[in-house]
């Protein structure tokens, strides 16, 4: 006996081609599903579904889109021209635009299935977009009508193995019939933060997928939307395989010294210090140690531009030019403005990824944390930032802004330095001569360390960690330091 | 012009198969169990019958049995459909299985390889 499958009932996967789309949804739309797409005005629906549509069309497949009460055909096309993936020549072949609003106004949700039923049969679409979805809900005269109506469609759609999206308006809370009867609904909205605002995607429902949870950023760009999958909702993996006993060092004898050797491979330190203590200095000096070893590294910061940054570098004999030049380093600079965190951690995880990166200095934690929409959540950002890099096994080096004439117990915000295994402290001391740098290893989780108080001497021919401990009988004061300053012999 | 009986308990399925169906040129009946489709069959002689196995009032099953024990009309080709893992099989030789959901194209290549 032969029973005939349906390659329907595999129910393969539809890849939407929207970057990062198809990891919120879990793998991409299901092959012949139904999806419920809502969002108020200007949300992005009319963009996102044509962006699917015409990846569908790249991979030599059909598209129908059909409009209820929407826009024109000509306004619709004349909108998408400007966008990369529009595909002049598509339309109309591969890309069919056609209206059902006649059928739905004459002969109701009846005609209008009747419409889709003959317009599938004949064109044979891989995808359809039914636009002002909102005009069928309101040409039914019942919940029960429409109910009948969704389940037709979804029998149809399955059987012609056709993956329909649905635009409609935002229902807010209000239940609708198909809300149960769709195979995922996808909710596109703003979030407001005082004058700013952030476009957010939302996955209430997928049938078959393990979808991500919660929001995620998403903004328009020319070549389409762009999403950005909340770092912390995606599977936290455990760490690849590192060698504990290989270490990442500044490449200053003394300061290695204090560190055992370095940092261990893949492992997250804080560099905390008040504003010129050398954090960003030392961050540098931590890199061109790696690219001296033929080392990958990446720089990402929020103040310096690249040239102003290795300027600065050289000033201080930190040699970093060949190395940006060669690609041995990447320097990812974005001003603290209004700045996406989502986007700038997938971009420096894929810079990372890319270059097969072994160090990274997150340089301006409080510029990251300053910017970021939605701060309750940064905590849990910044864990899943450090954990992927972790996972990527990257030696990380975040540098945290202390303030100049307050204990560094009272740092507001999320403690980076909880979230890191090692802690290293800038700090300024006040002696008879004037002002001196002082730097410390806090903490080196699982690792050991020497705990001294040595002077970080920055000078034109580079940056030098002194070999013996400070005197403490030379400090005046040093915020939070007097406590924990005792006597100690010199090394 | 060739005349098919869709036999199911969901409407949706009725509706969908009728609108695709009569839209590639055949006429369309439909039943929505096996004792209703009987007394369509009886009355119309349907070249083909594309039934669902679970149905109340009279199963799928049932219909084929009861078409098997009737010689006038055990001729009658079916294509008997499941979403089951099991499809037990059934002594009628003109039986067809599919496994559901079926898709349209492999509906058609059935009718096709049945000569209907």
């Amino acid at each position: 006996m032969t029973i005939h499958e349906s390659q329907t009932s595999s129910r393969s996967n539809v890849e939407t081609g929207v970057p990062g789309f198809d990891e919120i949804l879990g793998g991409g739309l299901v092959s012949g599903g139904v999806y419920l797409l809502e969002g108020m005005a200007g949300a992005g629906k009319t963009i996102l579904s044509s962006q699917i549509g015409f990846h569908r069309v790249s991979r030599g497949e059909k598209v129908l889109y059909m409009t209820l009460i929407a826009e024109s055909h000509d306004k619709l096309l004349a909108h998408l021209k400007g966008l990369a993936f529009f595909d002049e020549k598509a339309v109309a072949q591969q890309m069919l635009f056609i209206s059902g609003y006649h059928e739905l106004m004459q002969d109701g949700l009846d005609g209008f299935l009747r419409l889709i039923a003959s317009s599938i049969y004949d064109y044979r679409p891989s995808l359809m977009i039914i636009d002002g979805f909102r005009s069928a809900r309101e040409f039914s005269e019942t919940e029960l009508a429409l109910s009948k109506f969704i389940h037709e469609l979804n029998a149809l759609v399955a059987a012609m193995n056709c993956t329909t999206l649905l635009l409609a308006p935002l229902s807010g809370n209000e239940p609708h019939p198909e809300h149960t009867l769709v195979d995922g609904l996808i909710e596109l909205n703003r979030h407001g933060d005082g004058m700013r605002r952030a476009r957010e995607i939302e996955v209430h429902k997928m049938r078959a997928r393990n979808h991500l949870m919660g929001r995620h950023f998403f903004r328009i760009a020319e070549s389409g939307l762009l999403m950005f999958p909340r770092l912390e909702a995606q599977c936290a993996a455990q760490p690849g395989p590192v060698d504990l006993k290989a270490r990442l060092g500044f490449g200053l004898p003394h300061l290695d010294s204090l560190l055992g050797g370095g940092f261990a491979q893949g492992s997250t330190t804080t560099l905390m210090g008040p504003s010129g203590a050398g954090k960003t200095l030392l961050g540098l000096q931590f890199l061109a140690a790696g690219v001296a070893r033929d080392e990958r590294c990446v720089y990402l910061g929020f103040y310096e531009g690249p040239q102003r940054l290795i300027g600065k570098a050289e000033a201080v004999s930190i040699a970093l030019t060949d190395a940006y030049d060669d690609g041995r380093l990447v320097i990812q600079w974005q001003p603290a403005i209004e700045l996406a965190v989502d986007e700038l951690a997938a971009t420096a995880l894929a810079t990372v990824r890319k270059i097969g990166a072994s160090r990274i200095v997150i340089d301006g934690m409080e510029g990251f944390r300053d910017s970021a929409l939605r701060t309750e959540r940064f905590g849990l950002f910044l864990n899943a930032l450090l954990h992927q890099l972790r996972e990527a096994a990257v030696t990380t080096l975040v540098t945290e802004e202390l303030p100049l004439y307050a204990d560094p117990g009272h740092a507001r915000g999320v403690r980076v330095s909880a979230l890191t295994e090692n802690l290293v402290l800038l700090r300024y001391a006040e002696t008879e001569s004037g002002l001196r740098r002082m730097i410390s290893v806090v903490k080196q989780r699982e690792s050991a360390h020497e705990t001294s108080l040595r002077e970080l001497v920055i000078s034109s021919q580079g940056l030098d960690v002194a070999e013996c401990a400070l005197s403490p009988a030379s400090v005046y004061s040093s915020p939070g330091l007097s406590a924990t300053l005792q006597p100690r012999r010199m090394t | 012009m060739k005349t098919i009986l869709v036999v199911d308990d969901e409407f949706d399925i009725l509706t969908v198969w009728r609108l695709l169906l009569e839209r590639h040129g055949y006429t369309v009946l439909t039943a929505s169990n096996g004792a209703a489709a009987l007394e369509q069959i009886r009355k119309t002689r349907p070249d083909v019958v594309v039934s669902d196995c679970m149905m109340p009032v009279m199963s799928g099953l049932q219909l084929c049995a009861a078409l098997y024990e009737d010689p006038e009309l055990r001729a009658i080709p079916i294509i008997l459909c499941s979403a089951a893992a099991d499809i037990p099989v059934q002594p009628n030789p003109v039986i067809e299985y599919a496994r559901k959901p079926l898709s349209f194209d492999t509906l058609l290549n059935m009718l096709r390889r049945m000569a209907v």
